[in-house]
């Protein structure tokens, strides 16, 4: 089929491109902030598959971290890793329109391996799936980080977050989920199905 | 349909039953009383005689009543005649065609639309006069042999006059009162019918008459298979599923089913799972209209973000629940309704290569379904899907795979720029080793990435005007899926036309006729129902066909080779003779096909082997190949418009016969959808579409040429035999049973 006739053409080329996606921001690009902390513990573990060691999560952090829309626009392309310290964050939410993403970390909470907040960088890495990413790489990761000076967010900020919010202990992966659905109802209002969703996973409704 | 002959005593012997009490007239020339086989002075007083003797066997108008109107209707079949000779079955329903070969024998028709009845006088006489077309439900051959009267699906026969001229064009006759003939199929999707010219215009089939679909039907027409089937359908928005490894994030099923179904068995299931940044309440119209007709539809919660394999584990795993969980899903309602072996899976984006990475799992043992199997999806459809994994595991293999995408597409954008979002890769991959199931491509000409759910961002890419919108490719989407399915879980392969046929050829109602839809089909590798004359994977020189065929040519510039853009722009350079091709994905991928142009009359011939399977073209109901234009090349660029070029065939003794490929209803090798970026021009990736010429077609009109024995293929370019001048890629080149 012929699309147009050379006339109409060249009007419609030039009108050409409607509704690209943002580009890509470069990478590595720390989180602009860091809005919400809450450490929990799982009496049932749960694997991540953000990680490509697939470790079993029993314990860390709900965070709330604010960021440019652009790096977390929907793609079905690689998308920048978000990183905390030594390991990778499952994002719960998209956080495009909000700027405010929602995310897990797993950690330690207490003890000797205990994860501090306020000594670990946040930031975006390379875009990749995060299930391909493993320790030698979140370690390039990072290096790339510290050479764009990226660094942690001040102890006093990390604590007073902290101090706002008592451990969730939760049976299950599933049981955090309302904790989250309201996070996201507070924090990217926009995402309000998502939120549904999460409700829904965290009753337990089955089969009706 | 191949053309055959029948007895027209097996009808006579049939409908004997019906006229048991006419002693000594022929059961089918009930004027012939004396039964000599004649008719005569003495049937005249043979008739006599019996009106004489109040005897009803000369009731003719069978009111039970002897009176002047029984004499008139016997003199009326004494004038029509005895019908002699036999049934003469052939093709009829066709699409018009303004040039050789002039009437395009095709089985699908849309509801309400004309279409011909026509005569290929080098293949049958055309009757003389003014004859009855009947259009007929569908009968069996049995039937038709139970009861061969005729019976118009109009209401009435419409009175036809074939010309009896020299060629097919010559004795078209366009149908009228289509609209009164019924599509509605209920939960399918077409209606069978026969069509019938009563040469002697007695209201029966009988000797002398010419029928299309005295076995299977003549045609088939459809409905718009856009709209909503009958079925009233329930929704359960959302649902848990609990099954190890579902991450308790992802674990959410929504569903719907045809609300009787406590009376159905067998239903088939589909189920979707969304892509990156998606949601699985986002796919509300498949639901919907599958739903609609007959089917359970599920879409689940996928977990794409960590990636492919993470999505495919999602699919897989939400799968098994299911299938496992009847018992207490919807309280139990789908519980020993429902047929497991007809389950499909749909997949966007991330999620349509994991639904292609979830299919190899299976094959390679990686993931052991515990409530279903391999054999039980019998379709994986992939919506625009990305390719991070590659060859070896994002690759459908053996199964019935669809593939659909949109030119417009922002997201996994089509062109060569990364391998990840070159989406025709991964339907290459299937439909490639002998076993392998079919496979179907549906390129939506100006659909962007989220047309195809209710609720993503708007990513379209491309001149603005072109841009068809969300509405208009889900309806794109729900005609290819619908006939699909019909054909995966009910056989009905006449429907498949609609992706098989270029749009141009079977506009499919309730699609814009200015939507352009890029069909591609490549039939199951199954060597016993199909002969390859070259599909470029071995005999690499392009002198050699992979059958091992000669090759010949004076087209200019001709590459055989990876269907791989070597660079990562679609801007043309000589050095990247495959530029626009994104077919054989990052190196790995071995598909392979030619490449050449032409600036004048130019041609490639391929000279077969000499074998019957080779030369023997009366035994295939199709010669079948693909091709496309070369994206920003120089002659391409300088002709946007769609490509014409011409097929010969040459037999042994010299004899030829030439079909352009535009012939078909404006079709052609469609130009490139003129999108810019990936580098400098106007054109986006290339376009493969398949045509598939019935071989007869070349026989039109009584052309000499022995299908029997053709020595040769040749494709004619050039001003002599279409377009001027262009860049043409070509792949496939196959004979199907």
């Amino acid at each position: 089929m012929k699309f147009l006739n050379t006339t109409l053409a060249a009007t419609v080329l030039a009108a050409a491109v409607v509704a690209a996606p943002p580009q890509l921001p470069a990478t590595p690009a720390p989180v602009q902030d860091i809005v919400f902390a809450q450490p929990f513990t799982l009496d049932r573990g749960e694997v991540s598959n953000w990680r490509a060691e697939r470790p079993e999560i029993t314990s860390g952090y709900i965070l709330v971290l604010k960021v440019d829309p652009d790096l977390v626009y929907p793609r079905q392309t690689a998308e920048p890793v978000l990183y905390v310290g030594d390991t990778t964050a499952q994002r719960l939410n998209v956080g495009y329109r909000s700027g405010h993403v929602v995310a897990v970390v797993g950690a330690d909470i207490t003890g000797e391996d205990a994860l501090d907040l306020s000594e670990v960088k946040i930031w975006f890495g390379t875009p990749e799936l995060p299930e391909r990413v493993d320790a030698n790489r979140i370690a390039q990761e990072s290096a790339l980080a510290d050479a764009a000076g990226i660094k942690p967010f001040s102890a006093t900020k990390i604590d007073t977050l902290l101090g706002q919010n008592e451990t969730l202990d939760e049976a299950a992966m599933t049981g955090i989920l309302d904790d989250v659905a309201s996070l996201i109802r507070r924090f990217s209002p926009q995402e309000e199905e998502l939120a549904v969703s999460y409700d829904a996973s965290s009753g337990q409704a089955s089969g009706s | 349909m191949p053309m055959h002959n029948r007895r027209a005593a097996l009808l006579a012997a049939a409908a004997g039953l019906v006229f048991a009490g006419a002693a000594n007239a022929q059961v089918d020339c009930p004027a012939d009383l004396d039964g000599d086989g004649e008719l005569t002075v003495f049937d005249f007083l043979e008739f006599q005689n019996l009106f004489g003797a109040g005897d009803l066997r000369a009731d003719f108008d069978g009111n039970g009543v002897l009176d002047i109107f029984d004499f008139l209707e016997f003199q009326n079949l004494f004038v029509l005649g005895c019908p002699s000779g036999d049934i003469i079955s052939a093709e009829l329903a066709a699409r018009s065609l303004d040039e050789f070969p002039f009437a395009d024998y095709v089985s699908a028709f849309n509801e309400g639309q004309t279409f011909t009845v026509a005569i290929d006088p080098g293949v049958v006489t055309p009757p003389s006069g003014l004859v009855d077309v009947y259009i007929v439900a569908d009968k069996t051959a049995a039937e038709w042999d139970a009861d061969p009267s005729l019976t118009d699906a109009r209401g009435f026969a419409q009175p036809s006059n074939f010309s009896g001229g020299p060629s097919t064009d010559d004795n078209k006759v366009d149908q009228g009162g289509v609209g009164f003939l019924n599509a509605d199929a209920g939960e399918n999707i077409g209606v069978p019918y026969d069509i019938v010219i009563d040469a002697n215009n007695n209201g029966v089939l009988d000797g002398g008459d010419i029928i299309d679909g005295l076995d299977d039907a003549g045609m088939w027409l459809f409905k718009d298979l856009t709209t909503l089937g009958p079925a009233a359908r329930t929704r359960i928005d959302t649902y848990t599923a609990s099954f190890p490894g579902i991450p308790g994030s992802r674990n959410q099923q929504r569903l719907t089913y045809p609300s009787d179904i406590a009376s159905r068995t067998d239903v088939p299931v589909v189920i979707i799972a969304h892509g990156n940044g998606q949601d699985y309440r986002w796919y509300d119209y498949m639901h919907d209209h599958f739903a609609s007709h007959g089917w359970v539809v599920m879409s689940h919660q996928n977990d794409t973000v960590p990636g492919i394999e993470t999505a495919s584990e999602t699919i897989l795993r939400h799968t098994d629940y299911f299938w496992g969980n009847l018992g207490t899903i919807a309280g139990g309602a789908l519980n020993g309704r429902l047929d497991k072996s007809q389950t499909s899976w749909i997949g966007h984006s991330r999620g349509g290569e994991g639904v292609a990475r979830a299919w190899r799992k299976i094959e390679d043992g990686i993931y052991n379904p515990v409530n279903y199997d391999l054999s039980d999806i019998n379709l994986v459809s992939s919506i625009a899907p990305t390719d991070f994994l590659l060859t070896s595991r994002s690759n459908p293999g053996a199964s019935n795979h669809h593939h659909i995408a949109g030119s417009g597409d922002g997201d996994v954008n089509g062109s060569p720029v990364s391998p990840i979002t070159q989406y025709f890769a991964i339907y290459e991959r299937a439909n490639i080793d002998e076993g392998d199931d079919q496979r179907t491509n549906t390129y939506v000409l100006g659909a962007d990435h989220n047309d195809f759910n209710c609720c993503g961002f708007n990513d379209y890419q491309g001149p603005a005007a072109l841009q068809i919108g969300r509405a208009e490719a889900q309806q794109v989407a729900k005609v290819a899926w619908l006939v699909l399915i019909q054909d995966a879980v009910r056989g009905n392969e006449v429907g498949m036309e609609f992706v098989q046929r270029e749009k141009e050829s079977i506009q499919p109602l309730g699609i814009r006729e200015s939507t352009n839809v890029v069909n591609e089909y490549k039939a199951p590798f199954d060597l016993s129902e199909k002969t390859i004359i070259d599909d470029f994977q071995t005999g690499t020189s392009t002198g050699v066909a992979s059958s091992g065929a000669t090759v010949t040519f004076d087209v200019s510039n001709l590459n055989e080779g990876r269907l791989d853009d070597a660079n990562t722009n679609l801007s043309w350079i000589t050095s990247d003779p495959f530029n626009g091709m994104t077919r054989a994905n990052n190196g790995q991928d071995q598909h392979r096909g030619i490449v050449f142009d032409y600036n004048g009359n130019r041609f490639i011939q391929w000279d077969l082997l000499g074998t019957t399977a080779f030369s023997d073209w009366t035994q295939y109901e199709y010669f079948s190949f693909r091709a496309c234009q070369g994206t920003r090349h120089p002659d391409t660029a300088a002709i946007i418009e769609n490509q014409t070029f011409v097929v010969t065939l040459v037999d042994g003794d010299g004899n030829s016969s030439s079909i352009n490929i535009g012939a078909y209803g404006g079709a052609g090798l469609n130009e490139p959808f003129p999108r810019t970026g990936s580098g400098s021009g106007s054109g986006w990736g290339n376009e493969f579409e398949t045509f598939r010429i019935d071989p007869t077609d070349f026989l039109r009109d009584g052309t000499t040429l022995d299908l029997s024995n053709i020595d040769r293929v040749r494709f004619e370019f050039g001003p002599a035999s279409g377009t001027s001048r262009g860049r043409i890629g070509v792949d496939d080149l196959e004979l199907l049973r």
